[in-house]
C-alpha cells in the first residue's frame, strides 16, 4: 500500500497508487504541488492507520474464537486434506514465479538477436554485460558501501541496546524502533529531506547511509533480539563467577556464541539496505546511484536485457550475504557440535 | 575467624516473605549443606552470594569471606567459584580453551597450557584438551566444569545440585571427587537430596536456619 519502487513498476501509471502519485508530486519541479503533496501523504498516514486499526479490531474481534474451537476439541484433521494441497501449490508457485523471474532477467541479460515468437533468443552474448560493466561496477560499489556502513550501524546500536539492557536487567520498549515500519516512508521522508537539508546535508553518501541505517534498524533488531533475549543467563553467570568482566562475558562469551543470528542479522540488514528506493532517491537527493534506484530508472524504459543485468546483481549481492552468514558459522565452528545445532542449545 | 566464609544475620526477602535467615560460619575444609524443597529459598540464597540477585529482593545482614565484606563487590570480583546442575560449558571453545577462561591472566603460553593440562590431569582428563565439550560424557563434562571452576582459583565454592543430573553410579564417584579437590574450600552446597547432605558430612541446615538430620 506504500510501496512506490514496485508500484511505479507494476501498477497502472494513471492513475496511479497514491504513494507514487505523491512522489511524482514531491519530485515535480515547479515546486507548487508540495502542499498538495503534504496533504496527500497525511492521507496515506490514515489510510494505513486505518487499515492497521482494521487489522486490530478483526484480531480481537476472531482471538477469542480459538480457545472457544481448542476447548470444543475439534481436531480439523478433514481440512489438512484440503488445506495442504493448496498451501503446498501456493507456495510453489510463488517459489516458482521467484526463480522463473530472475532466470527470465538472466537470459535477457545474456541475449543476443531474440526474435517473436521464438522461445529463447537465437544468439547469446555478453555484449549486454561488457558495455555496462563500468556503470555496474560503480552502481554496485556505491549500493555496497552505502549497505555496509548503514548496516553496521545498525547492529552496533541494536547491540549495544540488546547489551545494556540485558546488563541491566531491563526490557527494551521498542515501539520507537518500529515505527519506520508503521509509517509510509512516503509520508516522513519529505520531512527528513528537508531536515537534511536544513540541516546542511546536501545529498551525498553520508547523508543518504543515515537514512537507510534508519530503515534497517528496525530489521536488524527483529531479527537479533529474539536469539539475544533467549540467551541463557546461566551461561553469562557462570562466566561471571570465573571472574570475568561483563564487556568479557559480552566479547567472548555471547557474542562468539551469538556469531549466527549476529551474522544473519546482518545480511538481512544488507538486504534491506540494498533494496532501498526511496530513501535513497529523495535523501540522496538524486546523487547516490545505487542499483535498485537504477534499476528503476531503467525499468521505464525498454531494455530489457540491461534490466536483466541490473536486477541480476540486485539478486546477487543480497543473496552473497546471505550465503556469507550461512558458511561463515560452518567453518568458524566446524569442530563444535553445539554450535552447528538448527538451535543451539544455549 | 576471619577465615572462611560468614553469613552475619542474613535475612533475604521478597515483599513481606522473608526466604532466607542464615548466621552461619563456614571454615576452609568445611561443607554447609543447605536443604529444602525447591522454592525454598536455596537459589536465592546461592544468587545473593555470587551477588546476581534479581530485584525485587531486600537483603539485610552481611556476607563476608576472608574477612572481606562481599556486598558493595559485583560477581566477577568475588572469588566464590559456582558449580550448576548443568555443567555449562562454553559450547563454542574447547575443552582447554574453557579451562583457560577462568586462568588469571599473565604467566607465559606454555605456563598457562602446563598448568591446564595438569587441571585436566588430576581429573583423569589427560589429552581432552583440544576435544569438542559436546563429545564428552556426561561425567566427563561435569568433571571439566570443575576443573574450570577450581583453575579459577576460587576463595569460596558453592554447589548447586551440582550431582543431580548424573546418574546414580556415576553421583557418588564425581561427589566425592569435588568434595577432596575442594577441601581447602569453605563450600556451600545447596540440595533436596539427603544423601548429598549425609555425604557433605558437615552441618545441614534450612534456608531458614534450623538444623535438620538427613
Amino acid at each position: 500500500m506504500t510501496n512506490v519502487d514496485m508500484a511505479m513498476i507494476l501498477g497502472p501509471n494513471l492513475p496511479p497508487p497514491l504513494a507514487v502519485q505523491i512522489t511524482k508530486w514531491m519530485a515535480d519541479p515547479s515546486l507548487t504541488h508540495i502542499p498538495t503533496a503534504a496533504a496527500a501523504a497525511l492521507l496515506q498516514l490514515a489510510l494505513v492507520a486505518a487499515t492497521l486499526a482494521l487489522w486490530l479490531i478483526t484480531e480481537r474481534l476472531l482471538s477469542p474464537l480459538i480457545p472457544t474451537l481448542a476447548h470444543k476439541g475439534q481436531r480439523g484433521r478433514s481440512l489438512d486434506a484440503v488445506l495442504s494441497p493448496i498451501a503446498q501449490t501456493l507456495g510453489l508457485t510463488l517459489a516458482a514465479s521467484l526463480i522463473f523471474g530472475i532466470a527470465g532477467l538472466a537470459l535477457w541479460s545474456v541475449a543476443g538477436l531474440w526474435q517473436f515468437p521464438h522461445a529463447l533468443p537465437d544468439t547469446l552474448t555478453l555484449s549486454t554485460w561488457t558495455k555496462a560493466l563500468p556503470d555496474l561496477a560503480r552502481t554496485s560499489t556505491t549500493t555496497l558501501t552505502l549497505a555496509l556502513i548503514a548496516t553496521t550501524a545498525a547492529l552496533t546500536l541494536t547491540l549495544a541496546s540488546l547489551e545494556s539492557h540485558h546488563r541491566k536487567g531491563t526490557k527494551p520498549g521498542t515501539a520507537l524502533i518500529f515505527l519506520p515500519l508503521i509509517i509510509p516512508q512516503i509520508a516522513f521522508l519529505p520531512g527528513l529531506q528537508i531536515l537534511a537539508l536544513h540541516g546542511g546535508a546536501k545529498g551525498g553518501l553520508a547523508i543518504t547511509a543515515a537514512a537507510h541505517t534508519l530503515f534497517v534498524i528496525p530489521y536488524v533488531w527483529l531479527s537479533l533480539a529474539p536469539a539475544f533475549t533467549a540467551f541463557d543467563t546461566r551461561t553469562t553467570l557462570a562466566a561471571a563467577t570465573l571472574g570475568a568482566s561483563p564487556s568479557r562475558i559480552f566479547w567472548a562469551v555471547r557474542a562468539p556464541m551469538l556469531l549466527a543470528p549476529i551474522l544473519t542479522a546482518f545480511a538481512v540488514g544488507m538486504a534491506v539496505s540494498i533494496g532501498q528506493y526511496l530513501p535513497t532517491l529523495m535523501i540522496g537527493g538524486g546523487r547516490v546511484e545505487t542499483l535498485t534506484t537504477e534499476a528503476i530508472a531503467l525499468s521505464s524504459g525498454g531494455n530489457r536485457r540491461l534490466i536483466g543485468a541490473y536486477a541480476l546483481m540486485q539478486t546477487l549481492l543480497p543473496a552473497l550475504g546471505f550465503a556469507l552468514a550461512l558458511t561463515l558459522p560452518r567453518l568458524i565452528y566446524a569442530n563444535r557440535r553445539t554450535m552447528l545445532a538448527e538451535r543451539p542449545h544455549i | 575467624m576471619t577465615n572462611g566464609l560468614h553469613l552475619n544475620a542474613l535475612t533475604i526477602s521478597q515483599g513481606p516473605n522473608t526466604l532466607v535467615r542464615l548466621t552461619a560460619h563456614i571454615p576452609p575444609g568445611q561443607v554447609l549443606t543447605i536443604m529444602g524443597p525447591s522454592g525454598s529459598g536455596k537459589s536465592t540464597l546461592l544468587a545473593a552470594l555470587i551477588g546476581a540477585l534479581p530485584p525485587g529482593f531486600t537483603t539485610t545482614g552481611t556476607i563476608t569471606l576472608n574477612g572481606t565484606n562481599l556486598s558493595p563487590l559485583p560477581t566477577q570480583s568475588r572469588q566464590i567459584g559456582l558449580l550448576f546442575q548443568d555443567d555449562l560449558l562454553f559450547p563454542h571453545l574447547s575443552v582447554a580453551q574453557n579451562l583457560g577462561f577462568g586462568l588469571k591472566p599473565g604467566g607465559s603460553k606454555a605456563d598457562r597450557a602446563a598448568r591446564i593440562e595438569d587441571a585436566l590431569t588430576k581429573m583423569d582428563l589427560t589429552g581432552f584438551g583440544p576435544r569438542d565439550p559436546a563429545t564428552l560424557s556426561g561425567g566427563q563434562r561435569a568433571r571439566v566444569a570443575l576443573a574450570r571452576t577450581l583453575l579459577a582459583e576460587p576463595k569460596a565454592l558453592l554447589l548447586d545440585e551440582p550431582f543431580s543430573r548424573l546418574d546414580q553410579g556415576l553421583r557418588a564417584q564425581i561427589r566425592t571427587l569435588v568434595f577432596t579437590q575442594a577441601r581447602s574450600l569453605p563450600v556451600i552446597l545447596v540440595t533436596h537430596d539427603p544423601e548429598d547432605a549425609r555425604a557433605a558430612g558437615g552441618p545441614v541446615l534450612s534456608p531458614m536456619g534450623d538444623t535438620l538430620t538427613p
